[in-house]
């Protein structure tokens, strides 16, 4: 009985996650389609396309989370195919911090009210592939302990750097990894072929790794601190 | 020796955080380093300016926080005394976000892709800074005042803060002014209290500002205690 409160208190925390967060992402569309309609202006809507495509991975993550509580060989399955599909999606995530760089282009807005905008969708889209990846590590780690858990968040942060770079650079999209994977591959390495071209690959995924596994650490840490204190005022 | 021993996680916690903001920050600046002397341009120096002063409410929230476990007249003359510093100061912590609008203005020196990380590094330090000195100092409201305090201290501080922002963004004054030139900031700001549908600009800005800090603070405040709520059910599963 106790394990059963305890469980709907978690799952409650979830709840309320999701609903922070499709609320961000409604607050963010509404300033978008404000802006629009106010300035007449057709600019900015991939970022409601791009928002969309963040919230993929959080979609996946939660089914393959859900699923592990069905019977043995299927939420193995759904995992191992799940978490799969799950990493060539989440670079759609951290991606979002990157439209940054279309503020160059556009000026049919303030400039300042763009910047918001453009700050709204970026976290909010940085939450999303944060709280995923949590859940991601969280599964990890209940079956193969803490250290593989990091190993994987660490691991996991630079194949999603590599893909942001794959997105922003040579125009790909996740399901093209599906649909086209050989193309890819030769298209990475023609790429690569110009040394201006492998100091910036190098460069880019390097600063883009450290970045988010800070981000990612900042979070997890606050989270423990919440935690440690919400102990410490507990009555006992 | 109990109280002692209950103390160490949350203390060790607040050690590590203050560690990697610290950590994060020489990064950034690494990168503006890095930057300024492959291309051999002054730009974006001011981050450095910028995030000195986003350390500011950082460093008192911590005093005030610590100075709360000091015999009684000595703890309420530090704590008030930091926690008015650290709410003039507040503003400067999300106001580097408002430095992305440099990059409407590119240079050919340097490719965009670079400065956008750079950018957002800067300006992530700045909202953490922020975030996590206003958590600190909500503890602090919570245990005199009580919960349903704390989070209206929380709204209020947020939207006094984010006026701030908009104070210094648009209308040029610094946390110092307050000291340095009084009657001339009062006036500004007490004009956009008074008619704030006369100051659309101010309106917005600080309405938007606010809803948007809030959300970051409330998820990342939830996310916390979700952390606790599955932690305590996987060690109940695994014992």
């Amino acid at each position: 009985m106790q394990t059963l409160l305890k469980f709907t208190s978690e799952q409650q925390l979830r709840l309320r996650i999701f609903v922070l967060l499709v609320f961000m992402s409604t607050v963010a569309i509404s300033m978008l389609v404000y802006r629009n309609a106010t300035m007449d202006s057709r600019e900015y809507r991939f970022l409601v396309f791009n928002l969309n495509l963040a919230w993929m991975p959080l979609i996946l993550s939660t089914i393959i989370y859900a699923s592990q509580s069905l019977p043995k060989p299927l939420n193995l399955l759904i995992a191992l195919g799940g978490a799969l599909l799950w990493l060539f999606f989440l670079p759609n995530a951290p991606y979002m911090l990157t439209d940054f760089e279309n503020l160059l282009k556009n000026n049919d807005a303030p400039i300042w009210y763009d910047v918001l905008m453009i700050a709204w969708f970026a976290w909010t889209a940085l939450l999303v592939g944060i709280y995923s990846i949590y859940q991601m590590q969280e599964l990890v780690t209940t079956y193969f302990g803490t250290v593989t858990g990091w190993l994987f968040t660490s691991s996991i942060i630079i194949l999603s750097s590599l893909g942001v770079y794959l997105g922003r650079f040579l125009r790909w999209y996740s399901w093209d990894i599906l649909r086209r994977p050989e193309k890819i591959v030769t298209n990475v390495f023609e790429h690569l072929a110009s040394p201006q071209n492998q100091r910036n690959f190098f460069l880019y995924i390097g600063l883009l790794s450290l970045l988010s596994l800070t981000v990612y650490v900042t979070f997890f840490l606050f989270g423990q601190l919440v935690n440690a204190n919400k102990k410490d005022t507990t009555p006992k | 020796m109990a109280n002692l021993f209950t103390m160490k996680p949350d203390e060790k916690y607040r050690l590590t955080l203050f560690l990697l903001l610290a950590a994060s920050s020489v990064m950034s600046i690494a990168v503006l380093a890095a930057r300024a002397f492959t291309s051999e341009s002054y730009r974006y120096l001011f981050l450095v300016w910028n995030l000195i002063l986003a350390w500011i409410p950082f460093l008192m929230a911590w005093v005030a926080y610590v100075s709360t476990r000091l015999p009684k007249i000595l703890m309420l003359l530090l704590t008030s005394g930091s926690a008015i510093l650290w709410l003039l100061f507040l503003p400067n912590a999300p106001y580097i976000l408002t430095d992305f609008q440099h990059l409407a203005h590119p240079d050919a020196l340097v490719p965009v892709w670079y400065d956008v990380i750079m950018l957002i590094w800067f300006g992530w330090n700045g909202l953490l800074l922020g975030i996590i000195s206003l958590y600190f100092m909500q503890e602090i409201v919570v245990r005199m005042l009580g919960t349903i305090a704390g989070w209206i201290f929380v709204t209020l501080v947020t939207a006094m803060s984010s006026l701030g922002m908009y104070i210094g963004r648009f209308l040029r004054w610094n946390s110092w002014d307050v000291v340095g030139n009084p009657l001339p900031l009062a006036s500004d700001i007490l004009d956009r209290i008074i008619h704030p549908f006369s100051h659309p600009r101010t309106l917005t800005f600080t309405i938007l500002f606010t809803i948007f800090f809030l959300f970051l603070y409330v998820t990342l405040y939830v996310f916390g205690h979700l952390m606790n709520a599955s932690q305590e059910h996987s060690i109940k599963r695994s014992s």
